[in-house]
């Protein structure tokens, strides 16, 4: 697997591909965050949307927006993993390496743990940003910022960072099996979007049967745990397990069953 | 190289069939490639030759049937795939990326150093564009780089699967070159073309396919022997009775534009039975323009054999 990550790392850690990554990831940031401090309200109703005054005030409130920002950002998360996985069987650069590394899965494997190293950079660069814009922004606003800077300011930001790494890293594998499952881009964005967009956001939004099963939900569970919706972080971290457990039988099994053509 | 001479199989199939549905893509083929040898696997466009490639390197697995690879079964590819170099399809590289990191990036997959890149990059005659984005790469370029692909790290046994698609003739020449640079390693090579005349130079064994089916296994010599000729005219007189002598020999004979056409079996001597025709038209007065030996067309007589047009 090592050879499989390192392979990957080769080709993704190139100058052209950060500049890009991070100027997208600092636009994003920058403006998500400026946006979600500008506009937090001094109480939220049960069916708004946004962050509290409340919410971003005290420890973890430079990077609560961040986190908010990257949650509606999930879609755009599972469509980047799960494009990259198709390109390469569109590009034909899946079937070369499987050339090369017998052990299909150990492959793929090493490049989403590539792939998701440059996500977890740049989350972490995106941490920083926030806080940053955060403090910029917040003078404008009724907020108290005393409670961003000390101790407990920098261990709510690693457990942000943390619960951020486990939203991405599981859009990562869900994005990546369903792309090993339909192989062609638009199949396969079209029913992660129609999936993890209006289904499980309509169909399951305020159903606790939902929220203690579909995926998409669990991982908000996960990064957001202090929503009035979310399961316990415990429920949600053991069944997004058996979802992974899926995710990687689903994968050896079509790697092992179905031939590998361009 | 003779065939006599090789030992030991490089690869072996026996009875493989491969089916898409109703459709038979691969039917009941058998066929074996000496260690060591150069083989031409030639079949028209839709024969069968890429999935008989893509099933020796464990990308499409057989309906029915067996081959071993280096000595290995294909349900075990983990034991030879390491040994194998293949170009499978199109050329398929990341086009952000440059030449060399792709090569390095293949490289590090089989636990290689890559430290031959360089001196491969040279023999595909990329030598000064390694460090350009395979993007920016022409097709010929791009198949350049499949070629050294799959001769990272040495391996036993080179796939190439249509090598000189997207090629101009003095590549596809380099291609041959090439290839005849893998054979003089001691490497086998197993390289699929829809054209006989690309592969005829460079081939010491061929296995030919049509619509799935094996027609043809075994060294070009025997494909082609079959139909050697040896070509007669005269200064334009007395050519009816020049075909009377020619004849005379047991031999078929035809008589096409002036020109007299002698049939040769297996086991004929060319010169031998050019020497006699001579010697009779000499003693019936005959004055003989012209008299040679031409040996088969192979790709003429593979066009034959998958029901082309001569």
């Amino acid at each position: 697997m090592i050879n499989s990550f390192r392979a990957e790392w080769l080709l993704l850690n190139r100058r052209r591909l950060w500049l890009i990554l991070s100027a997208v990831t600092a636009a994003f940031t920058v403006a998500a965050t400026a946006l979600v401090v500008a506009t937090a309200k001094p109480a939220l109703g049960p069916n708004s949307d946004g962050l509290s005054l409340q919410a971003i005030s005290g420890p973890g409130g430079a990077t609560a927006a961040v986190v908010f920002s990257v949650a509606f950002a999930s879609i755009l998360v599972l469509a980047a993993f799960a494009s990259v996985m198709t390109n390469e069987f569109t590009r034909g650069t899946l079937r070369a390496a499987f050339t090369r590394q017998p052990r299909r899965l150990t492959l793929i494997a090493g490049k989403l743990g590539a792939r998701i190293t440059i996500a977890a950079t740049l989350m972490l660069g995106a941490l920083v940003i926030g806080w940053i814009t955060a403090v910029l922004v917040a003078p404008g606003q009724p907020v108290d910022t005393t409670g961003w800077w000390g101790v407990d300011a920098i261990e709510q930001a690693g457990t942000d960072y943390l619960r951020l790494l486990a939203f991405v890293a599981g859009y990562a594998l869900i994005g990546t099996t369903l792309a090993v499952l339909f192989r062609s881009t638009p199949v396969t964005l079209g029913i992660g979007v129609l999936w993890f967009g209006p289904i499980e956001n309509v169909l399951g939004d305020g159903r606790s049967w939902a929220e203690h099963t579909f995926p998409g939900l669990l991982l908000r569970s996960v990064l957001q745990p202090d929503r009035p919706d979310s399961v316990s972080s415990l429920t949600a971290g053991l069944t997004l397990v058996g979802y992974a457990v899926i995710c990687i039988a689903a994968i050896t099994a079509v790697l092992q069953g179905r031939d590998a053509t361009g | 190289m003779t065939t006599t001479t090789i030992s030991t199989d490089a690869v072996a199939v026996s009875a493989l069939t491969k089916r898409y549905g109703a459709r038979t893509v691969v039917d009941n083929v058998s066929f074996s490639v000496p260690a060591g040898a150069v083989a031409g696997l030639i079949g028209p466009n839709g024969a069968g030759k890429t999935t008989i490639m893509a099933i020796l390197l464990g990308l499409v697995r057989p309906t029915s049937g067996t081959a071993t690879v280096l000595g290995a079964p294909i349900n075990r590819r983990g034991e030879y795939l390491g040994r194998v170099g293949a170009l499978i399809e199109t050329p398929a590289f990341h086009p952000g990326v440059s030449a060399a990191d792709n090569l390095r990036s293949l490289a590090i997959l089989s636990g290689q150093d890559g430290r031959d890149i360089p001196e491969l990059l040279e023999l595909v005659g990329l030598g000064g564009r390694g460090r350009d984005r395979v993007g920016s790469y022409s097709l010929g370029m791009k198949q350049r780089l499949g070629i050294a692909a799959a001769l990272l790290g040495r391996p036993d046994l080179v796939i190439l699967d249509e090598p000189t698609n997207g090629l101009d003739p003095v590549g596809m020449q380099e291609v041959r070159t090439i290839i005849r640079d893998i054979a003089e390693r001691g490497c086998t090579a197993i390289v699929s073309s829809h054209l006989l005349s690309e592969l005829e130079q460079v081939c010491n064994w061929l296995i030919v396919i049509d619509h799935g089916g094996l027609v043809h296994l075994g060294s070009p010599d025997l494909l082609g022997a079959r139909s050697d000729t040896l070509v007669l005219r005269t200064d334009g007189s007395r050519l009816d009775d020049l075909r009377v002598i020619a004849g005379s020999t047991g031999l078929p004979v035809q008589l096409s534009d002036g020109t007299l056409y002698v049939s040769l079996p297996n086991d004929a001597d060319p010169s031998q039975l050019a020497a006699e025709i001579n010697r009779r038209a000499h003693v019936a007065g005959i004055v003989l323009a012209e008299l040679h030996h031409e040996r088969a067309d192979l790709e003429a007589r593979y066009l034959e054999m998958v029901g082309g047009v001569r």
